[in-house]
């Protein structure tokens, strides 16, 4: 009878537990710094130990797809240096436009640079472990990138690793908004020699109008490595007569919404808060990134995929879209960065 | 009943902190169809079929806090999971009190299938929806499979840490 009684008290301290922790108490998130603090020196010997029999596991099953996929990434990147070129140009241009605007962009933000160092160790979580902390400033809720998007925000911050909670979790949303261009831009395209042995890329370029003599100092990634940023100065002397090409207004639609996850494999489903009459101009192929706010996790402006498909719903005209993540195959991260962004709740 | 919550533990924290490390990174990187093998779900379903169902649901439920706090999902949610599987799989003792290793292991499989199963449950009644999908006909299998195969060595692990000893029969001399 007694240790009747003392499964009942095990199911009780369970339900008693989850809806504290749930609610969010104190005293179980200082027991969870406290449990990892005595559970890393288990994970390192782990890792250390196994690491040559993992390796050598790995060097046996994946050889040929590692192959496979390292040809295919190579094609990839010969195709996407034209595009880089012309992205440079962009994000170029965009951080000075903010910088004169006094607006700020995701890279304004400090961050940190994490490596991940475990996958979700169960089949109904979608999480990565990475290996700093509340020691390097990282603190719950705080948006992670990598050099193609969105990946997640921090769930839990323990001293010297934190979990973070992937994009693809059905337990994800965010705010987001989705740009659509309308019509056709009509851009000038001039052809750029590049090097003498390589075919030439086609790029568009554009002409911004500076203030005389505007020096404006931007960070922008890396093309060696996207996660590095690095300190770019430009300096733009524009006499204040110069008469730049002038582009016909490009005309783009943006309707905002909440993008959930769908589990891994599945592709994120945005949602619209109301029945706007452009929501059906959502096209495939448009971009879709974090819509920010004074509540918002995530600052705005950071790449969440692009629209892979838009259905409508039966009863209702707001359509469901299928957002495909830009960060690609999320089992696969290593290097990332946590932005040390804390939403403005005041307004100020 | 003080003696049957505290005792066990001492043997089963340590061996829950090594059973965990190896959770947290030799099995998230050998994914069989993509499922990551339960290997703190096999122990608790392991104790409960070696030990009997109470102190089954006590091993189930001491690791299953020791994952949520290391793993970050919401506490007493996996303690209470892994609980059942312990529970489930300790029914064995009700049938037989000295079973073969063959009936230990497959009640142990059935224990960590129930385990497995009832997660995306518990999750829902949390609010955390979205788990209930065609992977849970791969999932809950190859997490059976892999408990009727470590079984063996994870029941007398179970019995230690619970402080049980395997049932003999003895043969009385007149």
């Amino acid at each position: 009878m007694g240790r009747r009684r003392a499964i009942v008290l095990l199911v009780l301290t369970s339900i008693l537990l989850i809806t504290l922790d749930i609610r969010g108490s104190t005293m179980i998130n200082r027991a969870r710094s406290v449990f990892a603090l005595l559970v890393e020196p288990f994970d390192t010997a782990a890792r250390t130990v196994t690491r040559p029999v993992l390796n050598a596991w790995r060097g046996v099953m994946d050889y040929s797809d590692v192959k496979r996929e390292n040809e295919a990434l190579r094609a990839e990147l010969d195709s996407q240096r034209g595009a880089m070129i012309e992205a440079r140009a962009a994000i170029l241009e965009y951080q000075e436009l903010l910088v004169l605007n006094r607006l700020m962009g995701s890279s304004s933000f400090p961050s940190v640079t994490v490596q991940v160092q475990g996958n979700s160790p169960g089949n109904f979580q979608n999480t990565i472990e990475i290996n700093k902390g509340s020691v390097d400033g990282i603190a719950t809720g705080m948006p992670v990138v990598s050099g193609a998007g969105l990946v997640g925000k921090v769930s839990q911050v323990f001293p010297n690793s934190s979990i973070v909670l992937l994009v693809v979790d059905p337990g994800f949303s965010i705010g987001a908004k989705v740009l659509t261009p309308l019509g056709v831009v009509p851009v000038p395209t001039t052809t750029l020699p590049l090097r003498p042995t390589e075919q030439p890329i086609t790029t568009t370029t554009t002409t911004t109008t500076l203030p005389p003599s505007a020096t404006t100092t931007t960070t922008i990634p890396s093309p060696r490595d996207p996660l590095a940023p690095v300190e770019i100065s430009t300096t733009s002397t524009l006499p204040a007569s110069v008469t730049a090409t002038t582009l016909e207004p490009i005309d783009v639609l943006r309707e905002t919404g909440t993008v959930f996850g769908q589990g891994a494999g599945q592709p994120m489903v945005l949602r619209f808060v109301d029945d706007s009459s452009t929501t059906g101009k959502i096209a495939v192929g448009s971009t879709v990134e974090t819509a920010g706010g004074l509540r918002s996790i995530a600052p705005p402006g950071i790449p969440i995929g692009t629209v892979a498909a838009v259905r409508q719903q039966s009863g209702s005209r707001v359509p469901v879209v299928e957002v495909e993540i830009s960060a690609g195959d999320l089992s696969k991260l290593n290097f990332l960065r946590v932005l040390l962004y804390v939403p403005n709740t005041s307004g100020s | 009943m003080r003696s049957f919550l505290t005792g066990p533990l001492i043997r089963l924290f340590p061996v829950g902190l090594v059973v965990l490390a190896i959770q947290r990174t030799v099995l998230t990187e050998v994914t069989p169809f993509g499922v990551v093998l339960p290997l703190v779900l096999a122990l608790s379903a392991s104790a409960g079929a070696g030990a009997g169902s109470e102190r089954g649901a006590l091993a189930g439920f001491t690791l299953g806090l020791m994952y949520d706090l290391a793993t970050g999902s919401p506490l007493g949610l996996t303690g209470l999971v892994f609980g059942l599987a312990g529970f489930v799989a300790g029914y064995v003792l009700t049938i037989t009190p000295s079973p073969q290793w063959w009936l230990t292991s497959i009640l142990a499989t059935l224990g960590a299938a129930v385990g497995e199963f009832a997660q995306p449950i518990a999750r829902l009644l949390i609010g955390q929806d979205g788990w209930f999908n065609d992977r849970l006909f791969v999932v809950v299998p190859v997490a059976a499979v892999f408990t009727l195969v470590t079984s063996p060595l994870l029941v007398p692990v179970g019995r230690w840490c619970m402080r049980v000893k395997k049932p003999k029969w003895k043969v009385m001399s007149e």
